[in-house]
């Protein structure tokens, strides 16, 4: 199973396309791709977002559902700290001026 | 401290108001991200794993209190509230707003700083010597060489589109304090036989995929050639340096294939083209800006030597950190403090905002309004009279900034790692936050003495582990974090690459490895002056290597 995600050009923070094509923090909401052909799909739809500079530089990322249920957890260890923040640091503990 | 000229102040201002119509392209779609990525990295804009990095440089490490409390209002109001200061002397914000980047450039400008050439194939932030115009040691301060060089490259228009980034260091003193022979050109000021001022010039040092020690050149270039010297070494690297393998592309490769002393002799036959023009330095150009890091005016103070031993006698805890973090001082009376921004088991490298305010206050009245960065990425205050140092230290414990652990093993190198770099393939604080935990305490600290640890989260180096007395370089394999061993490494006037000691180790068993070596070298060291470097010089990698592995 694949999410796709990119960087928001405005903010620079990490977003997940969801399945209405909006484009969201939270990785629970983005649209769950289950083959080559959706992944294709929604790759080049989030490619024309990109186009369209709303995002930077989309991919997809393989995610499983079973550990927890519910919210896709990437495989990769990248993946996984790029969806959660930095496992360490003074950032885990500080919120950005603009974080709800 | 250096102050802007009317043309720094201008080049400065214009390139914000540039960079600002830039931005603002980008975000209305009519830059796309292919055309605004070079434009954002000149200007030291990163986007990483998760948000833009902003990386501001800091001329030679040097800063005075009113930048100091520019960078922590910066870090209050555009990012989390910290920042993170680099083993290139610079400081990074992890959370910009792109949108923001302009307000924050310009709020730079207002203190003479700014983000230009901190990032991209040019020649980046010029470093220097941290202990710079008041080591006890030094020939000459470099700073106003590394301010000349920095004017030099500052938009030099035939520099801007190298095959690679280019690094300059300066060092003032025999003892390499800032790690020349690990940079594409290393000066080192020295005098000759008559006197007179020049360089030792070394080319071709890095780390990276392919650390190399640098190559020494010239024995002695006078302070004149200074500039023509750098620009035929430059020329020869722009003509002959690879474009078609960034792997390839810094000019240690062109050094390493092309031979030092073939390379020499294209660079000698160029400089001796260019030399007698107007790069050749006047004296008085020189002089004049010497005159900028004159040294403060230090008022006689009472030695307070007996004084000093008394506290020292009352507090176990300041007696520590007077031993670690202070070093000797040019003028009698007086001393450089390191301040060390490794804490047990916090980031290396990291201050928040409130702690940046502090140090402004802190440098105003005890070292006269300058700050250094340190490539070790620890701050420095370099004019303490020696009377204040208990007031001092006080005044850094209220803000925590008194870990008394400069130079010893938990004065830890780390790269920002998978925890925030896009090229990461381990993460590299974590590991170093370990290890402080593990070797915590003061008695064994001491025991231990001087070493490096200096940990990368990925081949690129960034954490200088092939100069770390013991490096440790993070990999990912088969999806799982590994880290690789070197020892041996040193960035010092006798650098060397650290060699791989065997197969790499698992996230849980790393600090036991390090343990293991450290504990090999305890006791394997001939006493206690025996430094680790130099007891891994005598011993080799066996006994170390028998101690992780198991004898062969």
């Amino acid at each position: 199973m694949h999410v796709i995600t990119a960087n928001r050009l405005a903010d620079g923070l990490v977003v997940f396309r969801t399945g209405d094509g909006r484009w969201s923090q939270a990785i629970a909401t983005a649209e769950r791709l289950d083959d080559a052909a959706a992944i294709d799909a929604a790759l080049e739809s989030a490619l024309a977002e990109a186009r369209a500079n709303r995002v930077v530089d989309p991919y997809a990322v393989e995610v499983d559902i079973q550990a927890t249920g519910r919210v896709p957890v990437p495989i990769r260890l990248r993946e996984r700290i790029r969806t959660s923040g930095p496992t360490t640091g003074h950032s885990l503990a500080r919120r950005h001026k603009d974080a709800a | 401290m250096y102050r802007y000229d009317e043309f720094d102040q201008a080049f400065v201002a214009e390139r914000v108001a540039q960079f600002r119509d830039q931005v603002e392209r980008r975000l209305a779609g009519d830059l796309s991200e292919e055309q605004f990525r070079p434009l954002r990295l000149q200007n030291g804009v990163y986007l990483q794993l998760h948000a833009y990095m902003l990386r501001v440089a800091v001329p030679y490490g040097t800063l005075n209190s009113r930048q100091m409390r520019k960078l922590a209002h910066i870090a209050r109001t555009y990012d989390k509230g910290y920042g993170h200061f680099t083993t290139r002397q610079n400081i990074q914000f992890n959370w910009p707003r792109l949108d923001d980047v302009p307000a924050i450039l310009e709020e730079l400008a207002h203190v003479e700083m700014h983000a230009i050439q901190t990032s991209g194939n040019c020649i980046r932030n010029v470093t220097a010597d941290h202990f710079a115009g008041v080591a006890a040691d030094e020939v000459a301060d470099p700073r106003p060489y590394a301010e000349i060089l920095r004017q030099w490259s500052s938009l030099h228009p035939e520099f801007l589109f190298l095959p690679r980034k280019f690094k300059i260091a300066v060092t003032g003193a025999a003892r390499d304090r800032a790690a020349i022979q690990f940079h594409d050109i290393g000066y080192e000021v020295k005098r000759n036989e008559a006197g007179e001022l020049g360089f030792a010039v070394y080319i071709g040092g890095g780390q990276g995929r392919t650390p190399m020690v640098a190559k020494k050149i010239r024995d002695f270039l006078p302070e004149e050639d200074m500039l023509a010297y750098s620009e035929a070494i430059l020329r020869v690297y722009n003509q002959h340096g690879r474009r078609d393998n960034k792997y390839k592309a810094r000019i240690k490769i062109l050094v390493h294939v092309t031979g030092a002393d073939v390379l020499k002799e294209e660079i000698e036959a160029e400089f001796a083209e260019i030399r007698a023009s107007v790069l050749r330095l006047p004296a008085e150009e020189i002089r004049r800006i010497e005159a900028y890091f004159a040294p403060p005016d230090y008022a006689i103070r009472l030695p307070g030597e007996a004084a000093l031993a008394a506290a020292r006698r009352g507090d176990q805890g300041f007696d520590s950190w007077v031993a670690n973090n202070v070093a000797e001082h040019r003028a009698a009376g007086h001393c450089i403090v390191t301040i060390s921004l490794k804490p047990i088991g916090a980031p290396p490298g990291d201050a928040t905002a409130d702690q940046m305010d502090a140090l402004a206050v802190i440098a105003e009245r005890y070292s006269h309004d300058e700050i250094r960065v340190s490539h070790e990425q620890n701050l420095v205050l370099p004019h303490v009279a020696t009377a204040d140092l208990k007031a001092l230290y006080e005044a850094l414990c209220a803000s925590g900034l008194a870990s008394a652990n400069a130079g010893l093993i938990t004065d830890i190198i780390a790269c920002p790692g998978l925890d925030y770099c896009a090229l990461a393939t381990a993460r590299s604080i974590p590991v170093a936050q370990r290890i402080s935990e593990r070797f915590a305490q003061t008695a064994r600290q001491a025991e231990i003495g001087a070493i490096k640890i200096k940990i990368s989260g990925c081949i690129n180096a960034c954490g200088h582990h092939h100069a770390g007395h013991i490096g440790i370089l993070g990999l990912e394999k088969k999806g799982e974090e590994v880290y690789q061993i070197t020892l041996g490494g040193s960035g010092d006037e006798t650098a060397s690459v650290g060699e791989i000691v065997g197969r790499g180790f698992a996230s849980d068993d790393i600090v036991d490895a390090v343990e293991t070596i450290v504990d090999t070298y305890l006791e394997r060291r001939a006493g206690v002056d025996e430094t680790f470097l130099a007891a891994y010089r005598r011993l080799g990698a066996t006994p170390f290597r028998e101690a992780l592995y198991g004898a062969a």
